[in-house]
């Protein structure tokens, strides 16, 4: 069993098999040696934790992907931003969550829980303008008028498709 | 408010997740992230990864690249930015000439392909090897084949792929029943041994015959591949009571799939077929009782299944004279790369959604060139009845998807020569009658490079988005076509003292096709490029 001690000061006791799915904690046991020492999870708080744990659990013993297997496969990557039906479910969480878990899956090293995350955003992005992207995301214009007629000219190429 | 402690959002994301979350996403959707906000363009800005992701995907190209490549994303970025403007200089210089038996020719992937059917050779040749070399890169003679029968090997249509290393052809088995049936080979270009990637070596085409007095035209088969997908369209003659059929396989798969069309109606008219992208084939008809001339729009996601006819799109013109052209053989896999050559990258046009031109016969004769990916959105959109095609009339969709341009010589008997490759077309055009000069042009209709052309201080050719109208007596009536493109290339002068015959090009190359005056089944070939000041040039 692991010890894992979140940036809120809670402690998860975790199988081995399933924090594994992590590459930093594996590369950390690896570098450890086996220990009754808890690792401690800066970045990373209680709850987002657990979502995390939930996701390695239910995926636990499938083969981790291979650093550099994915390289080269931007076209098939771009065709496929499905989810499996489990996945999808899993990351029907609200946005903060979504971002905190994205977020943790990129420290943790736990690409394919990256991959669904990410997917989740590109698929909420897919066939939106500027504009409903800003209003889905909260996010404030902080161009010029200038700057934006610039950058809706240089653009201009890649609309109506 | 303080963004630092607010919620995360994909405006908090960092550099590195941001790009990489901008790997699932098509360019379109990565510009409107990034015209968002600050962060999001800087984002874009300072990655030269993301635009050179952005870069390839607007100019529709693909990349190659050596397995020991050393160029940096900002290097080939460069490269491409570079190959983009080089045609702008053009000057016709002949670089390179060599022979190469007649018959069709075809180019792709730095190969020049030729089939010539008396006698049946097919020769391949890859056009970057220096000058000196000019061995054909692979000669495959039917005579030499080693068939099991004694009966002499005899092709009725070949197709060669050089991005898939590819080589198909379609034999006719010899058979004195009612049932002919038609075998495609699937081999290597380069040792003429099965193919890999293939299920099986032979793909056996359906008995398709329903009578005895069925006569296949074997002239007119077409076989077409398009990277997993491969085509084969079969007619009968006129005498023969057998619609037209159309035979979609999936060659790499192991299940025998293959999904067929019959036309509706007796001695087929269907003409030609190009596969636009790996679900979608357009086919080209000639007038039957029910319909005029027209594009037929099919599309075969489910190989199980019959093809689903989803339009069929008008064109204004009678005549049957009509043959499409498109370059059909760049798909490139992700696992093809070059080893050999003296750059680590190479870039082709991808094989999705290209140009295809449709030439109607004069004189003077014209050409219809059709942007595929727009030609598919309009018969995609609009009100859809389930299990129907709809019937697009010209007006609908042809003043959007296309652009006519007519031969310049009026009353010329000449064919007018027009190749299109990627999303670009070239066009040679007799000065006069004599044809002892030709015009070459270069037409680019990729919107992307249209647009930075238009931005950059140095460009000195036209782009063209009025409508043109053109009257044509093969023409119903007067047209109207408003498709944008520029002219990259304009009025280069070629003297040739041999007749030219045809003329086909690649990103790299114009090759001008001409007849020799020694031996009538053989072509001289020139090469021109674009000159090398131009293309490392700013």
């Amino acid at each position: 069993m692991v010890h894992l001690v979140t940036s809120d000061n809670v402690e998860f006791v975790v199988e081995k098999e399933v924090v594994e799915r992590s590459v930093l904690i594996k590369n950390m046991l690896e570098d450890v040696g086996e220990s009754d020492q808890s690792i401690p999870l800066a970045n990373v708080s209680s709850a987002v934790l657990r979502k995390v744990i939930e996701y390695c659990e239910h995926h636990r013993g499938e083969p981790l992907p291979s650093g550099d297997a994915d390289q080269n496969q931007d076209e098939t990557r771009k065709r496929t931003t499905d989810i499996s039906e489990w996945d999808q479910k899993f990351i029907t969480v609200d946005q903060e969550m979504l971002f905190e878990i994205i977020l943790a899956a990129n420290y943790l090293d736990i690409k394919s829980l990256l991959d669904v995350g990410c997917k989740t955003v590109a698929n909420m992005i897919k066939g939106k303008t500027p504009d409903e992207i800003r209003r889905l995301f909260n996010i404030v214009n902080d161009f010029t008028p200038e700057e934006e007629a610039q950058i809706k000219k240089e653009n201009e190429w890649a609309e109506d498709r | 408010m303080d963004f630092t402690k607010a919620a995360p959002s994909l405006h908090t994301l960092p550099v590195e997740i941001l790009c990489y979350l901008f790997s699932f996403l098509r360019a379109s959707s990565i510009l409107s992230c990034t015209s968002t906000c600050r962060y999001l363009r800087k984002a874009l800005d300072d990655s030269s990864a993301l635009q050179y992701t952005i870069e390839l995907e607007a100019q529709k190209m693909v990349e190659v690249t050596a397995l020991d490549a050393m160029s940096s994303p900002a290097e080939r970025l460069e490269m491409l930015r570079n190959q983009m403007c080089s045609w702008q200089a053009f000057k016709p210089t002949i670089v390179n000439q060599f022979l190469q038996p007649g018959g069709e020719v075809s180019m792709s992937f730095g190969h020049l392909s030729t089939w010539d059917d008396h006698p049946q050779i097919a020769q391949i040749r890859a056009l970057d090897s220096s000058p000196s070399e000019s061995q054909p890169y692979r000669r495959w003679n039917a005579d030499s084949y080693p068939m099991t029968k004694d009966t002499p090997l005899r092709v009725h249509s070949v197709c060669m792929d050089p991005s898939q290393d590819l080589f198909a052809f379609v034999v006719i088995e010899p058979n004195h029943m009612a049932e002919i049936s038609c075998r495609i080979y699937l081999e290597t270009l380069s040792t003429s041994e099965p193919h890999p990637l293939a299920a099986s070596e032979i793909l056996i085409s359906f008995k398709p015959h329903i009578s005895a007095n069925c006569h296949i035209d074997q002239t007119k088969m077409k076989l077409k591949i398009w990277g997993d997908r491969i085509v084969l369209l079969s007619f009968c003659d006129e005498y023969s009571a057998c619609p037209a059929r159309m035979q979609i396989w999936n060659w790499q798969e192991k299940q025998d799939f293959k999904c067929i069309y019959r036309e509706q109606e007796p001695y087929g008219k269907m003409d030609d077929c190009c596969i636009v992208n790996r679900d979608h084939l357009i086919v080209s008809s000639r007038m039957t009782g029910r319909l005029p001339c027209r594009l037929s729009i099919f599309s075969f996601s489910d190989l199980g299944k019959p093809p689903i006819l989803v339009a069929e799109c008008i064109l204004p013109f009678r005549p049957e004279g009509t043959f499409l052209r498109h370059s059909q053989f760049v798909t490139i896999s992700p696992d093809i790369r070059r080893s050999i050559g003296p750059r680590d990258t190479y870039f082709y046009p991808d094989a999705k959604n290209q140009l295809i031109a449709l030439n109607v016969d004069g004189p003077p004769s014209l050409v219809i060139i059709i942007d595929t990916s727009k030609l598919l959105t309009t018969c995609q959109s609009g009100v859809h009845v389930e299990g129907q095609s709809r019937v697009l009339p010209w007006k609908e969709w042809g003043p959007n998807c296309s652009r006519c341009i007519v031969d310049p010589v009026p009353n010329s008997l000449f064919v007018l020569r027009l190749e299109v490759a990627g999303g670009r077309a070239v066009h040679a055009a007799p000065n006069d009658v004599s044809c002892a000069s030709y015009s070459l042009r270069m037409y680019d209709f990729n919107k992307y490079r249209m647009s930075r052309a238009a931005a950059s201080k140095d460009f000195r050719g036209r782009i063209v988005t009025e409508p043109s109208t053109v009257k044509h007596q093969q023409l119903d009536e007067e047209i109207v076509t408003t498709l944008p493109y520029m002219v990259v290339v304009d009025d280069e002068r070629i003297e040739t003292a041999a007749n030219m015959i045809d003329v086909t090009f690649d990103d790299e190359n114009i090759l001008i096709i001409k007849s020799s005056e020694r031996d009538e089944n053989e072509f001289v070939i020139d090469v021109a490029k674009p000159s090398p000041m131009a293309v490392q040039g700013k």
